[in-house]
């Protein structure tokens, strides 16, 4: 008997084949125990081993990891208090656009322009101006969360607090920051997965002595693709993968409350 | 001291071109359940949010015994607001939501225990004081809200369509428990809504708003038996509102003949007649004033409908078994003292 070929499955497992086939090869790769990554020699943990006594490569993961953090931090700081300020504000849709545009403004052009303010200014290029950088385009992604969160709250909880004798800072804390939490949760995960893996913008921003892991690899990819690179790889993708999964977690634990 | 706990005096609210509330007056008196009524945008939100400090007139003021609302800052005022949407707390429980207003006073950590557990027990919500808000039924919600809204010990409880998101059995059972509740806490209670029946079933008396005008205050009773204008008969109760001519001794309707009573509007004008349905009794008659189009069983009556000569429908409430067909002919009987004319 002849089965009917649901032609809907067959396009969905060839498009899905072709998402994750590359993604698939670089961690089957970083298994190899090969020095010469394109041939398979065996399976172990051995490039896994070699990476950790890898020194650049260990400082600029390092680095990649504070400049994340820090990125985090400052944009979930201003991005939850632009969206606290945009939502009061009954007109702004103007502003509202201004925020979040430099999420869609192509990586290029944001790299370019912050180099020019950088050397106008005279600031040396280091850590900090990618820090600087990154939080740019990270808080128009965490205004964006915010802000869409925030529109589903309902205003006269704010109001009810202030009628029941609160101030306005107690109000924040204890109302609206809490009601914000799935969506403060789900920026800070994307801020510091969308910093740990820039290049362009790093590639810009930073200076010569302090490369950050997306740097590291890229110079190093222009002699080949070396085994430490799918490790590489491999770990980026863990730690993004994870911290999507635990922001989904949360995400639905801090809605169910 | 007088007997009125809150005095409005000559508030008015513009917004934009928009006239919210237009110079208005009333007195609330002290343990009143007082009822705002009014369609959507007619002004009773805003009187509402200015009582409670959200809104600000522009002109006009609001005195609670007899010294000035509007100077003391929304926090510390002593009113406090039951919310349409009840506005609870979604991330606290039950006890945290109900004592919130408490931790902003002076009292310690074991006053404010004591205070909220005396609460929650009069309002018995005694099961349910870990649950979160979403775990909870629209009712005890409401609840909730109502003892949120009552621990602070207002002298004033705002309720902001406090029975409008209830099924109708849990309605019956809210009203007399909103009544109880004022009853026992000896809070006066001022209560907006668009809903005539849920004014009516609540109040003691209603302030009845148009366009940010009030346009009659009585007792529910008097609202519905002697409306001063065509507005509030028309808006409280069922009623049949004619267009009429008065004359030196009555009016006369081109439908209904001429109607003789006492009145001082003066021969040869227009005028406006009220007929509520249960003051009208119906014979047959071949040549009669109307033609019954329609005749619905209700229970304890029927509801007829009537088309006089002149296309106008009037409503009225029969007898269950009275012999009134679809299609018969009839005479509109009435006793004069039962109509109003404005």
């Amino acid at each position: 008997m002849l089965k009917k070929i649901n032609l809907s499955a067959v396009i969905t497992v060839i498009v899905l084949i072709f998402l994750y086939l590359p993604i698939m090869a670089v961690v089957g790769l970083s298994f190899n125990t090969s020095s010469n990554s394109l041939i398979w020699k065996g399976f172990g943990f051995d490039w896994y081993k070699n990476i950790w006594s890898n020194e650049p490569i260990m400082s600029s993961f390092q680095r990649t990891i504070f400049v994340a953090l820090v990125t985090t931090f400052f944009s979930l700081l201003i991005g939850t208090t632009i969206s606290i300020g945009l939502n009061k504000m009954k007109a702004g849709g103007f502003l509202r656009t201004f925020s979040t545009a430099p999420a869609i403004v192509p990586d290029l052009v944001l790299a370019i322009g912050l180099l020019t303010t950088f050397s106008t200014i005279s600031m040396s290029l280091n850590l900090s101006t990618v820090i600087i950088s990154h939080t740019v385009f990270c808080t128009a992604f965490v205004v964006a969360i915010v802000l869409a969160r925030i529109g589903l709250m309902d205003p006269s909880i704010e109001e009810a607090s202030t009628d029941l004798g609160a101030g306005a800072l107690k109000t924040l804390f204890k109302v609206t920051i809490p009601q914000l939490m799935p969506a403060l949760i789900a920026g800070a995960v994307l801020s510091f997965t969308l910093s740990m893996d820039e290049f362009v913008i790093a590639f810009f921003t930073n200076g010569p002595e302090t490369p950050t892991l997306p740097m590291v690899i890229y110079s190093m990819i222009r002699f080949g693709v070396t085994p430490e690179i799918n490790v590489l790889g491999t770990l980026l993708l863990v730690i993004s993968f994870v911290g999507v999964i635990f922001a989904q977690r949360i995400g639905k634990v801090a809605d169910s409350i | 001291m007088s007997q009125d706990l809150l005095k409005i005096r000559n508030l008015t609210k513009k917004f934009g071109s928009i006239t919210a509330l237009n110079n208005v007056s009333l007195e609330i008196k002290n343990n009143e359940m007082f009822a705002l009524l009014g369609p959507s945008g007619c002004g009773k939100t805003t009187l509402l949010r200015i009582i409670a400090g959200f809104e600000y007139p522009d002109s006009g003021q609001v005195l609670m015994n007899d010294s000035d609302l509007l100077s003391i800052p929304t926090r510390t005022r002593p009113v406090n607001l039951m919310f349409q949407s009840y506005a609870l707390f979604p991330h606290m429980d039950v006890f945290s939501n109900i004592s919130y207003g408490l931790t902003n006073t002076s009292l310690t950590k074991e006053e404010i225990k004591n205070q909220t557990n005396e609460i929650i027990e009069k309002i018995g919500l005694g099961e349910h004081v870990k649950k979160k808000p979403n775990q909870l039924s629209g009712g005890q919600q409401q609840r909730v809200a109502l003892a949120r809204a009552i621990a602070r010990k207002p002298k004033i409880l705002l309720l902001d369509e406090p029975l409008s998101a209830l099924d109708k059995k849990i309605r019956q059972e809210m009203q007399i428990e909103l009544k109880r509740i004022q009853h026992d806490f000896g809070i006066t209670f001022i209560i907006v809504t668009h809903d005539q029946d849920e004014a009516i079933s609540l109040a003691n008396r209603i302030a009845v708003f148009d366009k940010g005008e009030i346009k009659q205050i009585s007792t529910p009773q008097e609202l519905y038996e002697n409306p001063t204008n065509e507005f509030v008969a028309d808006f409280i109760g069922e009623g049949n509102i004619l267009k009429a001519t008065s004359t030196s001794s009555g009016f006369e309707h081109p439908g209904l003949g001429t109607v003789n009573f006492s009145h001082s509007i003066g021969a040869g004008k227009p005028v406006t007649v009220l007929i509520r349905p249960e003051s009208i009794n119906l014979t047959p008659a071949s040549n009669g004033a109307g033609q019954i189009t329609d005749a619905v069983f209700a229970g304890s009556k029927k509801n007829i409908t009537v088309k006089l000569t002149t296309n106008e429908i009037v409503r009225v409430y029969a007898d269950k078994s009275a012999n009134l067909e679809v299609g018969s002919h009839v005479n509109l009987l009435f006793n004069p003292q039962d109509v109003r004319v404005f």
